[in-house]
This record gives C-alpha cells, structure tokens and sequence, in this order.
C-alpha cells in the first residue's frame, strides 16, 4: 500500500508544483515581456498625456516591483479573486465562469466520440493487421478526416446541417443550465469536428499501441494456452495496450481546451478559445492569464488523472 | 528411410516433409523434416542459431508467426493432420493437447495480469471445472513445478518474481491441462546455471510422472542430453542425425554433430566460421564446405537422412556410403572421455583437460611478470529508493584481485554476484564508493593509480548486435578508441585490427546489420584491442553466442592475448567458458569473492568452496536432469534479496554444511593451499557426487 500512497503524493506533489511553475511564467512573460500594458488600450485615442497613463498604471499597479505584484495576484487567484477586467469593469471570475465550462463541455464531447470512434477501430485494424486491405478500409476514412483542417470540415459540417439536419443548425449558445437538450444540440456539430478529427489520431495510436503488444512473447504464450480470441484480444492484449492509449487521452483532453479556438471560431461558441482571441488583441493581462492558468490546469488535470489510474492497468508502477 | 515408415501405434506425433519458409527468404527454414515421437518419448532438437530448431518447434505447436507458411508436408497430431483442422479446432489443441514453455520467462507471462488469473485462463480456455476443483488442479501443477507458498504467489503480479519463478508458472501453465506433448524451446537459455539445472529436472520429472512426451529444443547439446532420450541434430534446416542420446553422445556420426558436441565443452575446433547466412552449395551436402572429410560425391549429390538401424539415422555419405556398420568403427570421440567438468581436475588423458583451451606450454608463470591490474577493497554502494527504510545494496562489497601481465582472471557467479558491476569499475564506467583500481599503462611498470584509464582498459559486451552503433560502419566505430591518433594512419590500424581478429578489411564499409552475430563480436573485439589496451574486460562476452560461436571467439582471444600479450578479466556466468580461458577463476557470491584460484591448483584442489561446487555440479550433463545432485537439491534457494542478509555467512541460509559458526559469523578469505583461497569454514568438506 506504501507504494500506492507514495506513487500518487508525488504525482499530485509534482502537478502542483509544475503548476506553481507554468504560473511564474505566464506572470512574467505578459506581464514584462509583452510590449504595451491595458492603459495603452484604454487610452485608444492616444490623446492621453504620459502623465495620465501614467497615473493609470500606478492605479493599476503596474507601476509596483514585478514580485510584489505576482504575489498580491497569486493571492487573490486562490481565493478566487482574480480581478476585474479594466475594459469591460466585469469580474475576471465571471468571465472565465461564463468561458470555461464551454470549452471543457466541448473538449470532453469532442474526446468521448473520439474514444468511441477511434480507439476500436485502431485495435481491430491491429488485429486485422495481416489482411491489407481490411487495414487501409478501416483506417483510411479516419486518416482523410484527420488530414483535414477543422475549420473546412466544421464549415462543411455546418453546412450539411443547414440543409439536412437543420434541428442542429443554431447560432446562438444554450448554457447547460438552462436546457440540456438545447445545449447538446448546440454542441453537437462542434463536439463531432473534433471527434472526428481526433478519432484518426487516437486510431493510429491505438492501433500502434496493440501491435506493440501483439508481437510480445506473452501473446504468443497466451495463444499457446489456446485461449478463445475474445479473452486472448480484449483483456491479455488490451490491459497491456491501455497504459499508452490512456496517456494520449489525457494530453489529448489538455491539448483540446487551449485548441478549440478555431471550431469555436466556426460555430459561434463563446467559450474560453474565443475569450483568449480578445484578451490578445486587448492586452487584457489579467484575463489572458487566468485563461492560460485555466488551460494548463486543464492540461495538468487531465495528465494527473491519468497517471492516478494508470496503476489500475499495471501494477509495477506502483511497486516499490 | 524414416519418412517412408507408416504410423505405428502409440505414435503421438508424425512430421513428414515438413518444409516451412519465411516471406522474403531465399531458403527455407525448415526443410523435409520428417520424425515421430511416441506417447512419453523425450526428444531434444539442437543446432546452432539458424539451423530451423525453433520454426521447427513452433511449427509442431502451431504457432508459426505470420510470416511464414508451410510450404510442403504435414504435421500429424494423435492421427489427424494439422493442416485439415480448423481454427477454433487448433485452438482446442494448443494448451491441451500440446503445451508451451516459451525461450525468455521475464517476458512469457503477460506483465499486467496475476499469476492466478492467467493460470485460471489456461484451464478456462479448454474446461469448466467447480471452483472447488479448477483451484485444485492449480494447486497441483504449482506443486509440480515445486514453487513454494503457492497461496501468495498466485495474487502477485510476474514482475514480483524471480526469473526461475516465472519460468515455472510457464511451464505450470503449460502442464496445467495434462498435455500429450510438451514443446520447450530454449527453456532455461536465459537462466542461471543452478536454476537451469532445478527447471530441467522439473521437466524431465513431469514428464515422467505423465507420461508426456517432450520436445526440448537448445542450441546446447548437453542441457538436450540432460533431459532427452532422442537428439535430433538439425543443420541449415535440415535433420542430420537422429539417434539415442547416450549412442549419439558415444559416437557421433555426421562431423556436424561431432563439432557439436566438441564445442559444447569449450575444445579448440578444426573447422571455419559457419557462415549460416551465406548461400549454402546450389547443389550436393550442405555440410560439404565445412566438412573435414568431405567425399567426391558429396559435390554433386544432396545426401538423404538414412536409417542406419538401432534408431538412427544420419544424413552423410562417409556414413550411409559404405555398408559395412561404419558408425560403430568410427573412432570414438572424445566426448566419451567424459562430460563433466569435474573429471577435469584429474583427468589422465593424453588430450589436454577436456574444457582447457588454453594449454600449459611456454607460457611464462605470473610470477615472472609483474601485476598489470590491482584492485583493492573495492566497494559499490547502491541506495535502493522506494522503501520507507533506506537500504543499501552492497553489490560489490570489498574485493581485491591482481591480474598479471598476460593473464587471464575468470569471474564466475549468478547473476546479482556483483561480476559485472566490477567489471565496470575495472573498466572506470562506474566509480568505486571505496578501494582502488591501478592499472599499469601499457603493461608495464608498476600499476598506477591515478593513471588515465580511458585507452588502458577496454571492455567488449555480451550482445554485439547492442554494442554497435547501427547507422556507424563497422570501420568508423572500430576507429573511436583512437580519434586522437594520427589521421593518415587511421585506415591501417583499423584495417591491421580487422584482420587481427579474422576479419576481412573490407567489412569495414559494412553496417553492423549486414554482419553475422559472430562477425559483430569480432569487430567489438577489434574495437577493443585497437588501442593496444593493456587489459580487456569481457562482460559476458561470448554468453549470447551458441555453442560453436562461443568456441571460435575464445580460441580467437586467447590467440590476441598470445600475439600482444593482453590481460583479461572475463566476466562470466557460465563455468565452462571461464574454465576454458583463465589462468585464476574467481567465484563471486553477493558481491564478495568466496573462493579464487590458480589454473594448476584447481587442477589438484578442484573447487573447494560449497558455492563453486554447486555452480560447477550445475552444468548440465548428459542424463544430469535425471537425478539432480543433492546438493541442488538441498540449494533449492533463490538469491537472497541483496539487501536483507542477517550477520554470518552470506551462503550459509543455502549452504548443506552451514553449522551455527556459519551462520553468526562472516568468514574470510584464507589459504586453502598454495595459489588457493576460499572464504568457507568447512572447505573441501563438500565434494560433487562422483559422475
């Protein structure tokens, strides 16, 4: 058990910390790298007088040494308060609250059909690997879709719904909250651009990952003691297969919530892709760094999960 | 002739023809291979790697891999022809009818599944039994294959257990359905000696106890002749002998089964590289290249596999040829002169000790050169992390030896002895915690310490494919060692290094893929004597090779060391190999060396030191499988965890002597006779039986 306990402290322990990392230099970098600051912005005419941008830095307190500012906003981050946003006067914390429940609905659909698409056929390509033509029949579609850019195939997809499905075509957002039907139609096109994109990786990998595993001396063994294919593929081959294909989900799920900005872009989502777009072009400072923060949580969230149940598929990385 | 011979009764199993190829390959890897075993015979296939004996295993258990087909010929089950059968009825022969025992038992059992769920598998794929009695019949076979805490062991995982443990769950797996036939390929390859000798002996057991007939394939012909009743010889594919082990043994007909059989005990050979990937004769015996005393027709004519009466059969002319019973007027090989290592000592043969390939005459005595290498008090520490308390691995834990110019010391020891982790602070790859290595550079004058040793030592390692850079020209990696030399005289001494170690120049354009196995360690040899070292440490060096490559290598390094006066430490987990080279063996146990000895001591002491004599009473012999000695027996130990080991005698928890002394108290070194030391009270008490 001292092995279990010892394995997850220090993955949780080492997220933290690379968190803690990511957050330095995201504060760094915007806030000292990046020329112009947000009372350039505000003052868009640029008729101000340096004095008064001046006097609206030091209210802002960019004027204060660069610690003592990453200090005062890594301590209303925790609690919560990441301030407001000096254009719009709105919470931060509204904002992202509005923004990020979106893209992570929309990543996490958009990575479930992917599983469900991808993952099956990358295994039984493996399986039929010795027959090329049921290889390439299976594999090839998800390969051409994943070979296209997102914003064509959402476009084409949008545009087959106004014809076909038009109870699927909508331009305007339903939260969660206020109807679950509504929101999933909303969110049906968005989630299956990127299911289907990202199908086509995770085939190819799973489908690496299982040959991987076909070719070893325990298949062999297991095909020797005559096991029924069944059993032989869906447990022997595919426990040992899991921990790669596991991996790959969880970068995956990281890579989608900071990488839908396009199919958000296409299918008029105003979720966290689309809020980064603004903060840019803003110098929005405070809202671009709880964006970033939140995408590396995301990225750093769905790795630890991983890694917490990766022992579940093999034991010797818990064993002391 | 065999082939043409209708079934008998109590024929389990019928190869007729069988010819199998791989895509891609010019010739086939098994080619009109026909035998019969019957109910409960035991039937070794050797030859050396390329010779067909492992596609001709997975063959018979239906298991070829998708590469390759059957191309002509049958394989008859219990009399129904493989080939007629269906899937799913192949199915519900693999695991019942033919069980499996795989080559490699760390990568056998599938890593994240328990030892429980895949035995239950085994017998779930082929019987629904009440719970009460499928955990019985896994009970049993545990017992069979004498694992010890069977209730424990079944929750773990195969990382948690040993390498000899694992390769019982295999072959428990394998027996758990009561197979007719059981089919072993390289079973105990990758295992040490001692455990070797147990998971033999639990083979041959179980198939006496079941009557189940076995086919046990290995490039070594003493591990086949330990457990086998019938060798089958097989060479480019083909079979060229087929005969009774002890007649086999006694009088080897085909030259190949006569090199063989020679090699398998380290004996200087009279024959070329077998070069198993060039293009054998278009016409005539395949052998005839390499034959001694080939015959004019041998040219011309492919010679058949005939039977020659008493059960054998032979495939050479100089044999089937001339009628009159030439096998049994053949000269008796030497192979009769004994097979055990243990006759070595006092052997009164006019030949030199069988396994010394060395010899004796005009090599100067160490004492008339001075010491090239000194090691004192070497001791590496290894904090093992991951425990609540820190512990120490103490893998070599103080050592001291002396090689002297021109000499050979041979390190002997199962694995987890500690050899190769001295071997690397020989070399300088590994800092020592404490102790010192010096070196004499160039060979001569006093060692020195502080002297460089990059240049000064060189190590060649066990598996030469691994060792070389795949994308570098044999050439450009021989050269390494000697980039600060002058420019223009680069491509000579690579060249003159190449041909020192019997290789043609020209290889060293070549990548290392397009050499043989043997040619790779040649060229690993040259890259270590090229910058005139003055010692070489062979980590395993020859281990990775079958028996006639491993022969060759030896007698080329023993023939550099003659021509430039190199000292080795040869690293070894195989005694004979060492016995063959070194002057001084040194045996290592749990980082400590128990006993060392000169090359003529031995000869009048033999081992002393209850741990050589149960690392030399190891070896497989022919029929050795048949009765283990006791004291295996009583050893029947795994390798103590490095790490927890009370005071005493770090032997003495698998020691048949260890009285209350042993274990309380550590012994030293001390002088058994003279050029004679052992670390045991009781040495020379423990003797292996007479064989």
């Amino acid at each position: 058990m001292s092995g279990v306990l010892k394995y997850v402290s220090s993955r949780v322990a080492s997220s933290i910390f690379t968190l803690w990392a990511i957050s330095i230099v995201v504060f760094v970098v915007l806030q000292q790298l990046v020329p112009g600051n947000v009372a350039d912005i505000m003052d868009g005419s640029g008729d101000a007088t340096p004095a008064q941008v001046h006097a609206e830095e030091v209210k802002l307190g960019l004027t204060r040494p660069i610690l003592d500012q990453y200090g005062t906003w890594l301590g209303h981050a925790l609690t919560g308060n990441l301030g407001v946003a000096p254009l719009s006067g709105q919470s931060i914390s509204q904002v992202i609250a509005q923004q990020a429940p979106i893209s992570f609905e929309l990543a996490f659909l958009g990575l479930l059909i992917a599983i469900v698409l991808g993952v099956p056929v990358g295994i039984l390509s493996a399986i039929h690997r010795s027959s090329a033509g049921t290889d390439v029949l299976i594999r090839l579609p998800f390969l051409l879709v994943y070979a296209t850019p997102v914003f064509v195939s959402g476009a084409l997809l949008l545009l087959a719904s106004a014809h076909y499905f038009t109870a699927l075509y909508s331009v305007t957002y339903v939260s969660l909250g206020s109807s679950l039907i509504g929101n999933l139609k909303v969110m049906a096109l968005p989630s299956i651009t990127i299911g289907l994109t990202e199908a086509g990786l995770l085939a190819q990998m799973s489908r690496a990952a299982m040959l991987e595993v076909l070719s070893q001396p325990y298949i062999v063994t297991a095909r020797a003691s005559g096991l029924r294919p069944v059993r032989l593929y869906g447990l022997y081959a595919l426990k040992a297969a899991a921990l790669p294909i596991l991996s790959l989900i969880g970068f995956l799920y990281g890579l989608l919530i900071g990488g839908v900005i396009v199919v958000e872009q296409v299918f008029s989502l105003p979720g966290m892709g689309r809020g980064l777009l603004q903060s840019i072009t803003n110098r929005e400072f405070g809202e671009l760094e709880a964006q970033v923060l939140i995408i590396a949580i995301a990225f750093i969230g769905g790795n630890l999960l991983v890694d917490l149940i990766s022992p579940l598929f093999d034991r010797r990385l818990v064993s002391a | 002739m065999l082939r043409q011979m209708a079934p008998e009764t109590g024929d389990l199993l019928t190869v007729s023809d069988l010819t199998v190829s791989y895509a891609g390959a010019h010739a086939p890897a098994v080619r009109d291979v026909s035998f019969q075993i019957r109910d409960g015979e035991r039937v070794g296939v050797v030859g050396e790697s390329g010779s067909g004996k492992t596609t001709l295993a997975l063959a018979v258990s239906d298991l070829l891999p998708r590469a390759a087909a059957i191309r002509r010929g049958s394989v008859t089950l219990q009399g129904t022809d493989c080939s007629t059968l269906t899937p799913r009825a192949l199915r519900g022969i693999r695991g019942s009818v033919i069980g499996r025992v795989p080559q490699d038992p760390l990568a056998g059992l599938n890593p994240v599944l328990t030892v429980r769920t895949q035995l239950r598998d085994a017998i779930r794929a082929h019987r629904s039994l009440p719970k009460g009695a499928e955990r019985q019949e896994i009970v049993d076979v545990l017992q069979a294959v004498a694992i010890p805490d069977i209730d424990a062991k079944l929750r773990l995982y195969p990382h948690e257990l040993s390498g000899g443990m694992r390769q019982r769950v295999l072959i428990a797996m394998a027996l758990v359905n009561h197979p007719a036939l059981l089919v072993a390929d390289e079973p105990t390859t990758a295992l040490d000696a001692t455990i070797q000798a147990q998971i033999l002996s639990i083979i041959r057991r179980a198939s006496l106890d079941r009557n189940m007939a076995l086919v046990l394939v290995s490039h070594n012909i003493n591990v086949v002749a330990s457990v086998c009743d019938r060798i089958i010889v097989m060479y480019r594919g083909e079979i060229v002998e087929d005969a009774p082990s002890d007649t086999i043994y006694r009088t080897p007909l085909h030259p190949y089964t006569k090199v063989l059989i020679e090699a398998s005990k380290s004996q200087p050979l009279d024959h070329g590289e077998i070069d198993i990937d060039g293009d054998a004769p278009s016409a005539g015996c395949q052998y005839r290249p390499l034959c001694p005393h080939p015959m004019p027709q041998c040219d011309r004519e492919h010679p058949l596999l005939d039977d020659i009466g008493s059960g054998r059969s032979v495939r050479c002319f100089a044999v089937t040829a001339v009628p009159t019973r030439a096998h049994e007027e053949g000269r008796p090989s030497s192979a009769t002169q004994g097979t055990s290592t243990t006759e070595w000592a006092g052997s009164t043969s006019d030949r030199p000790p069988h396994g010394d390939l060395r010899g004796g005459q005009g090599r100067p005595t160490s004492a008339q050169l001075g010491p090239v290498l000194v090691a004192e008090g070497l001791v590496k520490l290894y904090k093992s992390r991951g425990r609540s308390k820190r512990q120490v691995l103490r893998a070599v834990d103080g050592v001291s030896l002396e090689c002297w110019s021109g000499g050979t010391i041979g390190i002997v020891g199962e694995s987890g002895c500690g050899k190769t982790t001295l071997g690397r602070i020989i070399s300088g790859l590994i800092e020592p915690t404490s102790g010192k290595v010096s070196i004499a550079p160039g060979g001569q004058g006093a060692p020195d310490p502080l002297g460089p040793r990059r240049g000064t030592v060189q190590m060649v390692f066990q598996d030469p494919s691994e060792s070389l850079d795949p994308h570098i020209r044999i050439a450009e990696s021989i050269k390494e060692p000697i980039l600060k030399g002058h420019e223009s005289s680069l491509p000579n001494r690579v060249n003159a290094a190449l041909s020192a170690v019997g290789l043609d120049p020209k290889l060293g354009g070549q990548l290392p893929h397009q050499l043989s196995g043997g040619q790779q360690q040649r060229a690993c040899i040259a890259r270590a004597i090229i910058a005139k070292p003055s010692v070489v440490v062979l980590d395993e060096a020859v281990s990775s090779l079958d028996a006639i490559l491993r022969n060759e290598i030896l007698r080329l390094l023993i023939q550099l060391q003659r021509e430039s006066n190199l000292s080795y430490v040869f690293i070894s987990h195989d005694m004979t190999a060492v016995l063959a080279v070194s002057d001084r063996v040194v045996v290592m146990y749990l980082g400590r060396i128990v006993e060392s000895v000169g090359r003529e001591a031995l000869k009048r002491d033999g081992f002393v030191h209850p741990y050589s004599v149960l690392l030399e009473s190891a070896q497989p012999r022919p029929g050795s499988a048949g009765d283990l000695p006791e004291l295996l027996v009583r050893t029947n130990v795994e390798l103590p965890a490095l790490a927890v080991r009370g005071a005493g005698c770090r032997f003495s928890n698998r020691c048949p002597l260890a009285d209350d002394r042993c274990r309380t108290e550590e012994p030293e070194l001390s002088q058994y006779s003279s050029d004679h030391v052992a670390a045991c009270y009781h040495a020379g008490e423990l003797r292996q039986h007479a064989s």
